[in-house]
């Protein structure tokens, strides 16, 4: 049931390429055959097949929350998340607007202690490591987590200097002209820029902006890199750039990404984490499981568009 | 006074432009200035009067040269306005043979000492002083305005007794600024002249004194250009592993600069021609050389003006006086534009 709803909706955007991605994953019963179906279908790359052989895969989880509240003030954020977030993976984050998804992604790298009236309760961890005890330092911290925000925000310097920003301040200057044109690449901007990398940064169009944030984030080569709808102001042929590099870089990263897009979710992520109104994390599991079979009838209900 | 200005040539040359080794160039002015000070004392004319028609003309002269190099007709209307406007009001009177009056406000005005008689009577030393002064009380403003605004706005605390104690020191300096000049005068007498013992009259006092009347106007807009600066951008700069102090000076202070500056400029055109202050700390009012050091006495423009224009005769009242009034404003003009050709060099960089 779920399935013929998702279909239908996909198939009435006509931004998306592949229509069929989302409910696809409800023959994964019989997963060989369903992959080859799918690696001629799915314009990502990344294919499901190989998602599968991965998923099945066990690996150590890189952000673990227990029991995580986050206030603003006297108003909670997020009750009590628990979720652990697999390395090298992609996992994305969905829910209706307001429900701390961006929350969420600020408490991993610490940008909550910007905020003043912001409050963290419940335990974190990266890696090994709490990330609010006393000993970490929020910069050290952000060096290995690395944030593209919801809306692009390049300084107003040129694109060398945006992309060259986090070496600089990490004084990792050495082959400086080689990773900005690496990281330029793999954010599927260097066509479009290459003549022009000290030209300001603040004249690209927004889609150029936003991938020239993913690649000023990538170049500091982060473990985990995260994306908060790094994908909303782009048109789809820049959407299905950024979501090939999501795929490349999960062979490497670990990406966490917030999206309002549900196919694209189901297109790219590995797991899915279903937030709801109230900070809630209602569900949290494979992403083909969450969009074919969700345990909840509030997240069913999120997902076919009756809710949220 | 002319090593620093090589320091910033090198510095200008080299970072700015790109025209190759700026260390050649400063070396250039060093040279020029060596060879040029003999020559330029055989003219007879004063050797300030030199740098000041220097730092007039070169900067406007780099604008015009600009602006025809790219085409931009429209930037060079203005100065080419003044030119031929002057060549054909010279053009003019020569023709209809109209004599007008006699100007008070020429080079023998710029370039002599003060004297007890109309004819003779000059302003260069308190042009000097006044230049001099004005010069120390731009640096000593934006250092301390920057910091106090840096500080105020990204690193006092927001909560707490300590965030009240900032509060208050905000409130506060919005209401310095409306003090009156002649108790800054008062303060500087005691803490500059007295108390830190900088002695009576000096450069050194009223360029302390000037900058402590200015300083509350340029911490304000100094604080506001930081507020405007989005946040997003700070984000960002966090984001990427930035320390604080690398975020202020990487992407806060770049952005906030230009908006100080126009603060600054304003709040500069004030202090040049503040007299109270000037009088409270012993200033003198009429001095027969240009300062010699930080140390030494001065007197300053308008403490000149101020007593010529109590001399009972005519040609003070009508002739000198006016005629340093004029200085006073060209001196605060081209200081002014100066100081926009600097700030509009910065937003270009920034956006
Ligand atoms: N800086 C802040 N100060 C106060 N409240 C905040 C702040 N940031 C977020 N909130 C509140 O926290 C809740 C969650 O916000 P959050 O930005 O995490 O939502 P979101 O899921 O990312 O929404 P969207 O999909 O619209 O981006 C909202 O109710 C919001 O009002
Ligand atoms: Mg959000």
């Amino acid at each position: 049931m779920s399935r013929d709803t998702t279909q239908t909706e996909s198939s009435t955007d006509p931004t998306e390429p592949s229509t069929d991605t989302a409910g696809s994953g409800t023959d994964a019963a019989d997963p060989s055959a369903d992959a080859d179906q799918l690696v001629d279908t799915d314009p990502g790359g990344g294919g499901l097949s190989e998602r599968e052989r991965r998923e099945t895969a066990a690996t150590e989880p890189v952000v673990t929350a227990r029991g995580l509240d986050v206030y603003y003030g006297d108003t909670q954020a997020l009750d009590d998340v628990s979720i652990r977030i697999p390395a090298n993976r992609v996992t994305a984050m969905i829910g209706p607007s307001g429900c701390g998804k961006s929350t969420f992604l600020r408490s991993i790298n610490r940008m909550n202690d910007l905020v003043d009236i912001a409050r963290v309760d419940g335990e974190l961890f990266f890696q090994d490591a709490e990330i609010y005890a006393d000993e970490v330092d929020p910069v050290a911290l952000r060096r290995q987590v690395g944030m593209v925000f919801q809306h692009p925000n390049p300084f107003p310097k040129s694109i060398y200097d945006n992309v060259a920003y986090g070496l600089r301040v990490q004084g990792r200057t050495d082959d400086l002209d080689a990773v900005v044109e690496e990281s330029l690449r793999k954010a599927a901007l260097w066509e479009e820029v290459n003549d022009r990398l000290d030209e300001t940064a603040t004249g690209l169009s927004g889609g150029q902006q936003q991938r020239l944030c993913i690649a000023r984030a990538i170049a500091v080569d982060p473990e985990v890199i995260l994306m908060d709808e790094p994908a909303s102001a782009l048109d789809p042929v820049a959407t299905s750039k950024i979501e090939d590099l999501i795929a490349e870089l999960a062979e490497s990263y670990t990406v966490v990404i917030v999206t309002h897009n549900m196919q694209q979710a189901a297109r790219i992520s590995d797991r899915t984490a279903v937030f709801l109104t109230g900070g809630e994390l209602v569900e949290y599991d494979r992403t083909e499981k969450i969009f074919e079979n969700p345990e909840s009838q509030r997240v069913e209900d999120y997902i076919t568009g009756k809710f949220g | 006074m002319v090593v620093p200005a090589a320091g910033i040539v090198r510095y200008v040359v080299d970072d700015r432009l790109g025209l190759g080794n700026g260390n050649y160039a400063a070396a250039g002015l060093l040279a020029v200035a060596v060879l040029g000070v003999p020559l330029v004392d055989r003219t007879g004319v004063a050797r300030s009067v030199w740098l000041l028609f220097i730092t007039a003309l070169a900067p406007t002269a780099l604008v015009v040269w600009n602006n025809v190099a790219d085409s931009r007709w429209p930037g060079v209307v203005g100065p080419a306005g003044v030119a031929g406007g002057l060549a054909a009001t010279v053009a003019v009177t020569d023709l209809v043979g109209i004599t007008g009056p006699a100007p008070w406000f020429d080079w023998q005005y710029v370039t002599s000492d003060p004297s007890q008689t109309a004819a003779d009577a000059g302003l260069y030393p308190a042009i000097i002083g006044s230049v001099f002064v004005i010069v120390l009380v731009a640096v000593i403003t934006l250092v301390v305005a920057i910091g106090a605004a840096v500080y105020l706005e990204e690193y006092a605390p927001t909560s707490g007794v300590a965030g009240a104690f900032a509060r208050l020191v905000r409130i506060n300096i919005s209401n310095l600024a409306g003090v009156p000049s002649v108790v800054y005068g008062l303060l500087g007498l005691g803490v500059f002249a007295n108390l830190a013992n900088l002695g009576v009259g000096t450069v050194i006092t009223a360029a302390f004194t000037l900058s402590l009347l200015i300083l509350p106007i340029v911490i304000i807009s100094a604080r506001e250009a930081i507020q405007s600066v989005p946040d997003s951008l700070r984000q960002a700069s966090y984001g990427m592993g930035a320390t604080r102090w690398q975020t202020i000076r990487r992407v806060v202070l770049p952005q906030a600069l230009p908006g100080t500056l126009t603060g600054t400029i304003l709040a500069l055109g004030r202090a040049i021609g503040e007299t109270a202050p000037l009088i409270m700390i012993g200033v003198a009012t009429t001095a027969f050389s240009p300062p010699s050091g930080l140390f030494s006495r001065t007197s300053a423009m308008p403490m000149q003006v101020f007593v010529w224009s109590s001399y009972p005769s005519e040609a003070f009242q009508h002739g000198v006086v006016a005629a340093g009034v004029v200085t006073l404003l060209v001196v605060l003009l081209t200081m002014n534009s100066i100081a926009i050709l600097v700030r509009n060099k910065f937003e270009r960089e920034t956006h």
